[in-house]
């Protein structure tokens, strides 16, 4: 009898993950080409969730826009009512009073506790520990808790606004927040021990979706995915608006620029958050919450824009004025649009598991991406 | 045509890049303004992210908007390392919507430009998929017409609530 050997060559499989899919976080579609199992194109079709909102914002006035903001990036509604708000201040030439700026940080911070409390449990069971999810909803549960007593809303705040805040804290919030700061750091102690440590878990995160420091700067990477690839680029300490030149707060940085690294710095980010909070409530001064504003506002003709660190990066408002009560364009550079751009080069040659992975590293929010 | 009363050394080696193109250039602290015409960007481009002078290694932000007859193309450009910003507003007349892709200095200007076509219809040449609109495309459906961002854009219904505006049967 005799051997015969023949190549096997297959043409490779188109396999569409999404768009609904629990791990791609909203309604993202990707078309993967497979070699077996390792990828070797991936194709992400973004927009089904397009509202047109930057078209929304062109027919309305400058900040009846601000509502439509919570709607961007749901998980930090609150940073983006600091970024719309700071850009339509800036077109304006309008003062912010101090205490507002005190309440802004310590609303935001909170928010980006929130927020990346659901970035930790949906990674994490992205990933295969489940259990983590219940703990990390527990925490964010609080924080929401402290939010809804502050603005009454649990995801869309609507709080922040052109020229200030709503209104000063509520009775007894003091209190509640300085409680949950000082339960909270023991819980991230627990994370620690439950998963940062756990061998499985870094089995699926270290030396996966490696970014590097130059890739991270073209592709124009920001926030914890920047600060996960070695960049100490924070907009907070680069660019300080608000009051975060006179806190005191420390940069996460790693140098890995693996999933593993992302997903440190957002941990090491909430210790911070924590740190940023407890100062903003001692140091808050007393006064008005928002600045005078005419009912009609109407900037003067030009542009203006904003640059804020939101939880995924770096979030910025573009505006153009011809003098109008309404804007000629207000333009959202969202993070998360441009880090899900890069998710094809990240993903070419590794498994199909991993993809899950490193989409979840990235933390993108599919609202702020489609807008 | 340019003012470039109290620029500094570094400024105005990037305004004469820009030679005839530049119709204005305003600098503030960390942050230079140009306004540039479409023929003169490619080369200014360049210079701005290979000159070790200005190394911006970082796109920040891409957008279009229409304004008094004219397109524009706003682009932010970073350092990482100084932190400084340069933005240029590149001009477009509206019969010729055509600009250089910058694909080859900033991979991450990809989706952005993408945007700009989507949302204005700006063609960007050297880009991969301008060759298939479909493919462009990256908001709107794959078989869009019109892009809605513009001025003239008229908003079309299908007749059938139960439809989306440019869906048939």
């Amino acid at each position: 009898m005799t051997q015969v050997q023949t190549e096997i060559t297959s043409p490779g499989m188109s396999l569409n993950m999404g768009p609904q899919h629990p791990s791609t976080h909203g309604v993202l579609r990707l078309i993967v080409q497979l070699d077996g199992e390792i990828i070797s194109e991936c194709r992400p079709v973004i927009g089904y969730l397009h509202r047109g909102l930057e078209k929304m914002f062109e027919a309305r006035p400058y900040r009846q826009n601000v509502p439509f903001t919570d709607r961007l990036d749901y998980l930090g509604s609150l940073n983006n009512n600091l970024a719309i708000s700071q850009a339509i201040e800036r077109l304006g030439g309008i003062e912010v009073p101090e205490r507002a700026q005190f309440i802004r940080v310590l609303l935001c911070e909170l928010n980006r506790i929130a927020s990346h409390l659901v970035f930790l449990g949906t990674f994490a069971t992205d990933v295969g520990a489940t259990t983590v999810f219940l703990y990390a909803f527990r925490e964010r549960e609080r924080v929401l808790d402290l939010l809804e007593m502050m603005t009454g809303a649990r995801l869309t705040y609507n709080w922040i606004r052109a020229g200030g805040v709503a209104s000063g804290l509520p009775e007894g919030f003091a209190e509640r927040t300085r409680q949950f700061l000082k339960d909270f750091p023991t819980e991230l102690d627990a994370n620690d021990r439950l998963l940062t440590g756990n061998r499985i878990f870094r089995a699926r995160c270290e030396g996966v979706g490696v970014i590097s420091k130059e890739m991270a700067a073209a592709w124009g990477a920001s926030g914890p995915v920047a600060r996960g690839s070695g960049w100490d680029f924070d907009l907070r300490k680069t660019a300080p608006y608000e009051v975060y030149d006179r806190l005191q707060f420390d940069v996460p940085v790693h140098s890995a620029g693996d999933v593993m690294a992302r997903y440190l710095v957002r941990i090491e980010e909430m210790r911070q958050s924590v740190r940023l909070v407890e100062q903003c409530l001692a140091q808050l001064p007393e006064g008005p919450t928002l600045a005078k504003i005419p009912k009609v506002f109407k900037p003067p003709a030009g542009t203006a824009h904003s640059r804020t660190e939101s939880p995924r990066g770096e979030l910025s408002f573009f505006m153009v004025s011809n003098g109008t009560p309404h804007p000629v364009r207000i333009h959202v550079r969202a993070p998360s649009f441009v880090h899900l751009s890069m998710l094809p080069e990240l993903v070419r040659g590794v498994k199909v598991a991993d993809v899950i992975a490193i989409l979840g590293s990235l933390d993108t929010v599919l609202g702020e991406v489609d807008r | 045509m340019a003012e470039d009363g109290a620029l500094s050394d570094w400024a105005q080696r990037a305004a004469s890049a820009a030679g005839d193109g530049l119709i204005n250039a305003v600098e503030t602290e960390h942050q230079l303004n140009l306004c540039v015409t479409v023929a003169s960007w490619a080369s200014l481009a360049e210079l701005l992210k290979n000159d070790p002078d200005f190394a911006l290694n970082y796109p920040a932000d891409l957008c279009a908007y229409e304004q008094n007859e004219y397109f524009h193309l706003w682009y932010r450009l970073s350092s990482l390392e100084t932190h400084r910003t340069v933005i240029i507003d590149v001009l477009l007349e509206s019969e010729f919507l055509t600009a250089p892709s910058l694909l080859s200095l900033w991979p991450g200007l990809n989706w952005h430009e993408r945007e700009c076509f989507d949302l204005y219809g700006i063609r960007f040449e050297g880009h991969p998929d301008q060759a298939d609109s479909a493919q462009m495309r990256i908001l709107l459906p794959e078989d869009w017409e019109g892009h809605p961002f513009r001025s003239d854009y008229e908003p079309v219904f299908s007749g059938n609530p139960l439809h989306g505006p440019q869906e048939r049967n």
